[in-house]
């Protein structure tokens, strides 16, 4: 009795050594985080000089530090980097040119937010109305599309981006809002077979009942499937929203002329060279007030939306 | 009243059409676009090469067959400790990753104690940016390191230049491992949250143990996206990053340390379509490319086909 008691329910040996092995790995992220935010309060001087590498912030050589100098410095050191690439090429509209150039931080902070709401909502209607499509209109095609979108997603196309820059150049969709709009208005990926399965579980009452009332597809689209949907698609839109936000990959292969909030902090936390020649400036505490800068408001939204971000999103297994 | 009703039918069915292929037109023209239109090009571009116009701006382009190729074969030679690099990854995730993920998910399925502290933790890493953890950790490798224990080994710190490859590359390592659980944790969580409650009573009624309940009852349940974690990990082998632009801000790491799928997007940013001193150039990326596609088309439709053969079955 006592040898089943040790193997089974939550105090087992094993779900002990689990738990075990969970509260070192949540130690390990938030020590980090802990860290990042105790060091963005260090002045130069306290970390760098006085070697104060993990302790709490020392008030005798801190005291600006802790009124978030090192954030105010982060900032007027994005400002001052030439961000972008040298590049000149031709479109259907002529030829463009691109040089790098220092961006404001408010130009920053809206190119983020623009890029990211603009690809997010390009990405989650594209998604939603084809996985609805292929999910309520039994026709063949809708078959081989959701055949198709297995294939895309098993089969590795490597070493396409190249093709891609030039496709957006030539079309002249590199660097512009209509570009984000297009690129993003895809319905590969993941998301797919969330709102697929989410559509296939939804009951045909409702549509069935509207249809005998007389309403026609594009009412039963907007007034019935958009509002039942409407918790899955804020919960994609918050992810690909957070994805955009955070990422800037993709921001600058193809829109370079538009440097995103996370690009430019990228720049100061791998070092690039500054018009600012000051040793506080470039130092490590302000590289890690700029992590600062980006983390913490996604930790704030995170923690505020858990419930909404975690809710149920089941991809389940993925067969033909 | 019956020719009425077949002529309703009719319409709606015709509306319905109607509807569907309006509504279809544009994503199937953005998918024929940037997917099949793009995939095209890029196997084009591998058999031709861009040089500068003389006297005008613009490109001339020339087909060379399969030169491209070549040079794409002797980068392929000359670096395939990349290759080495992405498949020491894919193991590890693979080995180290998975299984944990699993017991991860396993565990907050079960709704055992701290799970909800468990769940939100393990998916923060996917909601931050990859740049603030790579910094940070970057910084704690070296500066924390040279201070606290600069003095016993590795003075520089764990990714300096100068120490040794294999330490760098066991860092790189390490930060994919750590960070590897947020998506994957969720998905296999959700996946077993869907169990039917009254199996896992009767297999509790039997006295099964932590390890058999795992084993014989979710294993099976989550096994179809388990497959389709492994296959895509797979699929992404020659793709993947290791994370390496975030740690060295896009700089070229030591020789030892990389893989194709940052070499890839490196090239893609710096280089053009006549190539860079010492980057390839477009046409010569997307020959590269397609040599690996073709490798790993066999491979990963082939993994999954034998995972579903032989994987265990809920019944």
């Amino acid at each position: 009795m006592k040898k089943v008691k040790l193997l089974t329910g939550k105090f087992s040996v094993f779900s002990i050594c689990v738990c075990t092995l969970l509260i070192v790995y949540v130690l390990s992220v938030t020590g980090v985080l802990f860290w990042g935010l105790l060091t963005s309060l260090k002045s130069y001087i306290d970390f760098g000089l006085m070697g104060n590498v993990i302790g709490l912030p020392d008030l005798q050589y801190s005291k600006d530090a802790l009124l978030f100098r090192n954030y105010r410095l982060a900032i007027e050191y994005t400002m001052s980097l030439a961000l972008g690439n040298n590049s000149y090429h031709s479109s259907i509209f002529g030829f463009i040119e691109l040089r790098p150039r220092s961006v404001p931080f408010w130009e920053m902070i809206i190119n983020s937010f623009v890029y990211s709401t603009l690809c997010s909502l390009a990405h989650v209607i594209c998604v939603m109305t084809v996985s609805y499509l292929c999910a309520k209109f039994k026709y063949a095609f809708s078959k081989i599309l959701n055949t198709m979108m297995l294939v895309v997603m098993m089969i590795p196309i490597v070493g396409t981006a190249p093709a891609k820059v030039t496709l957006m150049r030539d079309l002249g969709l590199s660097s512009n809002y209509l570009g984000m709009i297009i690129l993003n208005f895809h319905f590969t990926g993941m998301y797919y077979f969330i709102f697929h399965a989410h559509f296939q579980g939804m009951s045909d009452t409702y549509t069935e009942a509207a249809c005998l009332d007389g309403a026609s597809q594009v009412q039963i689209f907007v007034k019935i499937i958009i509002p039942l949907s409407a918790k899955m698609m804020g919960t994609i839109f918050v992810l690909s929203f957070i994805g955009g936000w955070n990422g800037y990959q993709d921001s600058l292969l193809f829109f370079p002329a538009q440097p995103t909030l996370s690009y430019g902090l990228q720049r100061i936390t791998s070092g690039a060279t500054s018009s600012i020649q000051n040793a506080e400036v470039q130092s490590l505490p302000v590289m890690v007030a700029a992590c600062m800068i980006l983390a913490l408001p996604l930790i704030v939204l995170f923690l505020s939306m858990k419930d909404v971000i975690l809710g149920s999103m089941t991809m389940g297994g993925v067969k033909e | 009243m019956e020719k009425q009703a077949k002529s309703g039918l009719k319409n709606l069915e015709k509306s319905k059409k109607v509807f569907y292929w309006g509504m279809m037109a544009l994503p199937l023209l953005q998918f024929a676009l940037f997917y099949f239109y793009v995939n095209f090009s890029s196997v084009l571009m591998a058999f031709q090469k861009y040089s500068p116009k003389e006297g005008e701006l613009g490109y001339a382009v020339q087909f060379v067959g399969v030169t491209n190729f070549k040079t794409a074969w002797e980068t392929i030679v000359n670096s395939a400790w990349r290759i080495k690099n992405s498949l020491t990854l894919y193991f590890f995730q693979l080995v180290i990753v998975t299984p944990l993920a699993i017991l991860f998910s396993y565990y907050i399925a079960k709704k055992y104690p701290l799970s909800g502290i468990f769940r939100v933790m393990l998916y923060l890493p996917t909601i931050i940016s990859s740049i603030v953890f790579a910094t940070l950790y970057r910084f704690i490798c070296t500066d924390v390191w040279m201070k606290l224990f600069g003095g016993w080994k590795y003075p520089n710190g764990l990714l300096a230049p100068n120490t040794d490859v294999s330490v760098i590359f066991a860092t790189v390592m390490f930060y994919n491992l750590w960070l590897a659980y947020g998506q994957n944790v969720m998905i296999y969580t959700s996946t077993m949250s869907g169990i039917n409650q009254s199996i896992i009573e009767s297999a509790q009624l039997d006295g099964v143990s932590f390890f058999q309940e795992l084993w014989y009852i979710y294993l099976p349940q989550v096994w179809p996206t388990f497959t389709t974690f492994v296959v895509l990990q797979m699929a992404g082998i020659f793709t993947n990053q290791m994370g390496l632009f975030d740690i060295f801000g896009g700089a070229q790491p030591k020789e030892g340390v990389d893989t194709f799928g940052f070499y890839f997007y490196r090239s893609s940013l710096r280089s053009s379509l006549v190539g860079d001193e010492g980057l390839l150039s477009y046409s010569e990326l997307s020959a590269l490319g397609l040599m690996f596609t073709f490798v790993l088309i066999p491979l990963t439709l082939g993994t999954r086909k034998l995972m579903e053969k032989f994987g265990p079955s809920v019944e």
